[in-house]
């Protein structure tokens, strides 16, 4: 059967629609930098997709604070009373912590020292100077939860702001 | 020979992906409202994006007063050559201007053009601090489809060119579904992963429990709710399982107009649920499941509890054959229930 010429156009959008939405997932899927969450603006929307009772977590751990040690140390997000990104929860330290760790693990220099600036200026601004590590915690955490029991704390990197 | 077999192929998957419910009937009356329904759609989504570009221009002034050291990501890479924070006031009052123009002139696709470019760098700029921000990445994918909507003559609008309109709806609704597609696709993955070794995870009964407990453990939030479903696994495990079942099959609901506004409120739920479980909320996401989904120009006017039932992935033909005439069901059930004979569906978005 002959197919009508002036639904063509038409057809032709109906199919590149299609070629589109399944590109963007290809993209987003394929071509993810390692160490990095997307490929901006292709995101693959793989949030909180992997469930575990054994979780890792990076995260910082604070051992002093403009000269004033805090024994014992204490976790980023536990420091309330100090830092506002912790108080407001921000999520996007945690993700910044994990590009960081991946830029240590893989000996990226460049990468490491920026990404550390941007976590000492933009989310510690309230400590004018502090000790401070990269730590990776090992945990189950309902029952971290429920306890405060974390099995492994693991130090990847030391660090100290300097006073301005 | 590869053609036919091919056309056969894609035809047959467009079936398959249209599921059990009945075909739409009159379907030139119905591209007439849906077109109608699509132009009152697309008004909403810029008068909505002018909103969301008044707040951002808000939160993004502040944000460039608490932020002295950027990690941009390369569409605001030129940023930094600028002095930044004055930069940034203007780029969300060009983000907010052009959201009132492609309001007011939605026929326009140079300011939609120039809206979807602003937002990208609104977008992009949320997600230069280091870590992603997703609040804006549907929001910014939608202008881009919009991008592509065809031009209409201001007189009487050919058929055709109502029918390439509601195409380029249905590829928005396609795209937005299809992240809620892959955000359970890794979910199952990662959940098949975890039975084969023998561990917990996403389809286990602790897995929602551990996300909630880690989610806690990581930002020190305190959600309503999530103390409640951490406690009592058999009330996460089936929860969870739905979610997954509503996200992975959610780029099957675009070929299913009689489950659009169903999915619409499911979606809302899930998005009230990472509030309540969480913390975590995405308003733009509740906006555009009620504009596209909830007020889908492609919804049936009249809906019947067999029609979103048979509509059902997976669950559709079970179904159409327990409420069919034959299988026992009681005169009166029968009398409530009237199976029409299976029609194929036109795999048209826009009919």
């Amino acid at each position: 059967m002959a197919r009508s010429p002036t639904l063509a156009p038409y057809r032709l959008r109906r199919s590149l629609a299609g070629v589109c939405v399944a590109a963007y997932a290809v993209i987003a899927i394929a071509m993810k930098p390692a160490g990095a969450i997307e490929f901006f603006p292709f995101f693959n929307w793989s949030l909180f997709s992997y469930s575990s009772d054994q979780r890792s977590d990076i995260t910082l751990q604070v051992t002093e604070i403009d000269g004033v040690p805090i024994t014992p140390p204490r976790l980023f997000y536990d420091m309330k009373d100090r830092f506002a990104a912790a108080r407001n929860k921000d999520p996007r330290l945690m993700k910044l912590l994990d590009r960081w760790s991946y830029a240590i693990w893989t000996n990226d220099a460049a990468t490491a020292d920026h990404l550390r600036a941007v976590v000492e200026k933009n989310f510690m601004q309230e400590a004018q100077a502090a000790n401070y590590d990269i730590v990776l915690l090992t945990y189950n955490p309902v029952r971290r939860l429920r306890t405060g029991e974390i099995e492994r704390l693991q130090v990847i990197g030391s660090f100290e702001k300097e006073r301005p | 020979m590869i053609a036919p077999g091919l056309h056969r192929l894609t035809r047959r998957l467009r079936r398959d992906m249209c599921g059990e419910a009945r075909a739409v009937e009159a379907p030139f009356a119905r591209i007439d409202a849906g077109f109608s329904r699509a132009r009152v759609v697309i008004k909403f989504y810029y008068l909505f994006s002018a909103y969301i570009s008044y707040l951002a221009a808000e939160s993004m002034h502040r944000l460039a007063e608490q932020t002295p050291e950027w990690d941009f990501v390369w569409p605001v890479r030129w940023l930094a050559a600028l002095p930044i924070e004055t930069s940034i006031d203007w780029l969300t009052l060009a983000c907010f201007l052009t959201s009132l123009l492609a309001f007011q002139f939605p026929g326009q696709r140079l300011f939609r053009i120039l809206f979807a470019a602003a937002f990208l760098c609104v977008t992009a700029l949320s997600c230069s601090e280091g870590g992603t921000n997703h609040l804006y990445h549907a929001w910014l994918w939608i202008a881009v489809c919009l991008i592509f909507l065809p031009r209409i003559s201001i007189g009487k609008t050919s058929r055709l060119a109502k029918m390439a309109y509601l195409t380029t709806i249905a590829a928005c609704q396609a795209l937005l579904l299809s992240f809620y597609s892959l955000a359970g696709m890794w979910k199952t993955l990662t959940g098949i992963e975890a039975l084969v070794v023998g561990r917990v995870g996403s389809l286990s009964p602790g897995g929602l429990s551990a996300t909630l407990a880690d989610r806690m453990l990581q930002t020190g939030t305190s959600p309503l709710l999530a103390h409640v479903v951490i406690d009592h696994v058999w009330l996460a495990w089936p929860m969870f399982l739905a979610l997954i079942y509503v996200q992975l099959f959610s780029i099957f609901v675009v070929f299913r107009p009689h489950l659009h506004v169903l999915w619409g409120y499911l979606l809302i739920s899930f998005h009230l649920g990472t509030w309540l479980l969480m913390e975590i909320v995405f308003p733009q996401h509740v906006l555009f499941l009620a504009l596209f989904f909830v007020l889908s120009p492609f919804r049936p006017d009249r809906m019947t509890p067999f029609d979103i039932l048979v509509s059902l992935p997976v669950f559709g033909p079970a179904f159409r054959r327990a409420l069919s005439p034959d299988f026992g069901l009681s005169a009166a059930a029968r009398r409530a229930v009237t199976v029409p004979p299976r029609s194929p569906a036109s795999s048209d978005p826009a009919i």
